[in-house]
């Protein structure tokens, strides 16, 4: 019997995945911004019902208990929607943008929302591993995917310049050290013209041993595809491992030293831990992460303008970590996804992009104040049981 | 060790003022392996800021202070932790969002290995100490509570507020402290429900040995029910030390605490 109920469960997460990626796939596909809102409304609807008749909890409760299930049926639709649209240059843009923002949020939800650290200067980091990755890629000849991996450490070693200051202070003072330090980061990129001053700067495509990835697979497909397929997978192998990292971290003691560590420092000190340590990976971890991910975002966009970084861009992420419900990786994906996706779809909501988030924020707060995902409680395995 | 001093905690002249205030003013006394102390006097007189600067959670602002034979003046909290001194809060500081297990984990930091390959990659072992862990917080909870420690994976702000003590308790327990420090773990309990919980606390330390207590408390009767000897506080300064009929007889301590001249 017990075998049954898991089985059921396990195909109750597929279920949800199939869903999702159902949902996902519709929302790319359909153009007409009436058509859009429809769907949106029924999606809404629908969730709303499952919500109020208690299925939805109950559904991603259990099946959060299938983490491995889940990442691999995710996976699964995330190949599946990139053979969908295939040839369809912007919704392919659009699902590599989801996923490398997915990745500077997870790295961001380690700071923020494991071990309480604020950042409000995540697009600044973004930009220090795009910017890091462009002066490399066209001064040396760094093998990309090394590019990728000095993004993240540029991200995490400026990062550590910040921990001096933000290790001496809390709540709205170390906000603010954040936020002075993503007005810097720009000023400092615009009037440097060897970072390309305001107008911005150029990169050639991502190679990987020799595979271009600015070109078609051809020949490797009996099909067309366009360039950012390649992307798309790369930036999901990226958040696969940034997932399985953090799930890994957060089912571990170590999640419950960061959890300790935001909750109550002085209880967590008097029980031995050492508050500064946990800030301190959190912090370089989460920036390395993000820069990992802008360093991938440089390459696929092919440009980097100071405008690209800026204090409301670190806010969209913020937003992002808050909607999906802090501390919750699967959350910020799907919050990640109605983030990139809805301006893009409603031209009509371009202009009024960032009242959308803080409305969006607003409403969350106000009536999910846990998120879209609220975290369940930490299970190791299965255990407590 | 020093062998001249067999105590397990000597204060000698401990002081904290803040400003102008004196809240403890060279307290000193000695603790023998084992014993249950009682800290008593009216609110304000130095009992929890005691506390604080033995965890190191003060500085203390004069005097020392010696723990199994070395000195811990003025240590980290961290520190005075590793050391084997755990403590209750005097208002509840479990981290609510936490599941009982995870908050009962976190006082049990020392002997967890946090190193990032054993976490991230020594999956089966980690599952092991997990095990483990369970195990003994289900065992030390099921002590104080038969029925809450059937449910470590809820969370804390699930519980009730007398369970939430027990939890904070296990917490400071379950690293086998020698010292424990209980702030007034009583506070918002009838005198029935606080002697239970004094009989449990007792309860783990014959199982545990020789665990060593202090206790601040308010009700009387626990002072006089559970501990060995009892010292009185009041304006920082101690005002006696002894039995508790002893201590209760002294007038300074009936006049400063009990009201009575």
């Amino acid at each position: 019997m017990q075998f049954n109920s898991r089985l059921r469960n396990r195909l109750a997460a597929l279920a949800l995945v199939a869903i999702a990626t159902a949902a996902a796939a519709a929302l790319l596909w359909v153009e007409s911004e009436r058509a859009i809102l429809l769907l949106l409304l029924a999606i809404a609807t629908a969730a709303f019902a499952a919500g109020r008749i208690g299925i939805l909890t109950q559904l991603t409760q259990q099946a959060l208990h299938y983490r491995r299930t889940i990442g691999t049926g995710a996976f699964l639709g995330i190949l599946l929607i990139c053979f969908l649209f295939r040839e369809d240059h912007f919704s392919l843009f659009l699902i590599g943008r989801v996923m490398l923002i997915t990745l500077a949020c997870l790295g961001l939800h380690l700071e923020f929302g494991a071990a309480g650290v604020v950042n409000f200067a995540s697009a600044a980091f973004f930009g220090v591993g795009g910017y890091s990755a462009a002066v490399l890629s066209a001064h040396t000849r760094i093998p990309h995917l090394l590019l990728l991996l000095s993004g993240g450490c540029a991200s995490a070693l400026i990062g550590s310049l910040l921990l001096l200051p933000l290790l001496r202070t809390r709540g709205h003072y170390a906000a603010l050290i954040t936020i002075a330090f993503g007005l810097l980061f720009r000023t400092f990129v615009e009037v440097n013209d060897s970072l390309g001053g305001p107008q911005g700067l150029k990169l050639g495509g991502f190679k990987i041993l020799g595979l271009q990835f600015n070109e078609e697979l051809a020949a490797a497909a009996p099909f067309h595809a366009s360039f950012y397929v390649n992307y798309v997978l790369l930036a999901s192998v990226l958040v696969a491992g940034a997932f399985v990292l953090v799930q890994r971290l957060e089912s571990s003691w170590l999640g419950l030293a960061l959890d300790a560590t935001r909750l109550d420092e002085v209880a967590a000190a008097s029980f031995g831990f050492e508050v500064a340590r946990w800030k301190i990976l959190a912090f370089t971890l989460g920036n390395f992460l993000i820069g990992v991910a802008g360093a991938l975002s440089a390459f696929m966009v092919g440009f980097l303008a100071p405008n690209n970084f800026t204090f409301p861009e670190s806010l969209t992420l913020v937003s992002i970590v808050l909607l999906g419900g802090i501390g919750n990786a699967w959350g910020l994906a799907l919050a990640a996804f109605l983030v990139v996706l809805l301006p893009e779809k409603l031209q009509i909501l371009q202009e009024y992009r960032y009242l959308l988030y803080a409305g969006l924020v607003l409403l969350i707060l106000r009536f999910r104040p846990a998120g879209l995902i609220p975290r369940p409680m930490r299970r190791y395995f299965g255990h407590p049981a | 060790m020093n062998p001249s001093s067999p105590s397990l905690l000597t204060c000698r002249d401990v002081t904290r003022r803040f400003g102008g205030l004196v809240a403890l003013d060279r307290f000193s006394f000695e603790l023998e392996e084992g014993e249950v102390l009682g800290l008593i006097g009216p609110n304000g007189s130095g009992k929890t800021t005691f506390f604080n600067v033995l965890t190191g959670l003060y500085r203390a602002s004069a005097g020392e202070s010696s723990f199994a034979g070395q000195p811990i003046t003025n240590l980290r909290p961290q520190e005075i932790y590793r050391a084997g001194i755990s403590r209750t809060f005097q208002r509840s500081r479990l981290c609510l969002s936490l599941s009982l297990f995870d908050n009962i984990m976190i006082g049990n930091h020392k002997r967890l290995n946090h190193g990032p390959w054993a976490n991230l990659l020594q999956r089966s072992r980690l599952r092991g100490q997990v095990e483990k862990g369970v195990a003994e917080a289900r065992e030390l909870l099921g002590i104080f509570d038969r029925q809450l420690c059937e449910r470590l994976r809820v969370s804390a702000a699930t519980i009730s507020l007398i369970e939430r003590r027990r939890v904070e308790i296990c917490r400071a327990l379950i690293s086998r402290p020698r010292l424990l420090l209980l702030d007034e773990p009583s506070a918002g309990m009838t005198s029935e429900e606080t002697t239970r919980l004094m009989d449990d606390i007792l309860e783990v330390k014959r199982k545990f040995g020789r665990l060593t207590i202090i206790l601040i408390e308010h009700q009387m009767s626990v002072i006089e029910r559970c501990t060995d000897r009892c010292i009185a506080l009041d304006y920082g300064q101690k005002v006696s030390e002894g039995s508790y009929a002893d201590v209760a007889a002294n007038p300074l301590v009936r006049q400063a605490y009990l009201g009575i001249s």
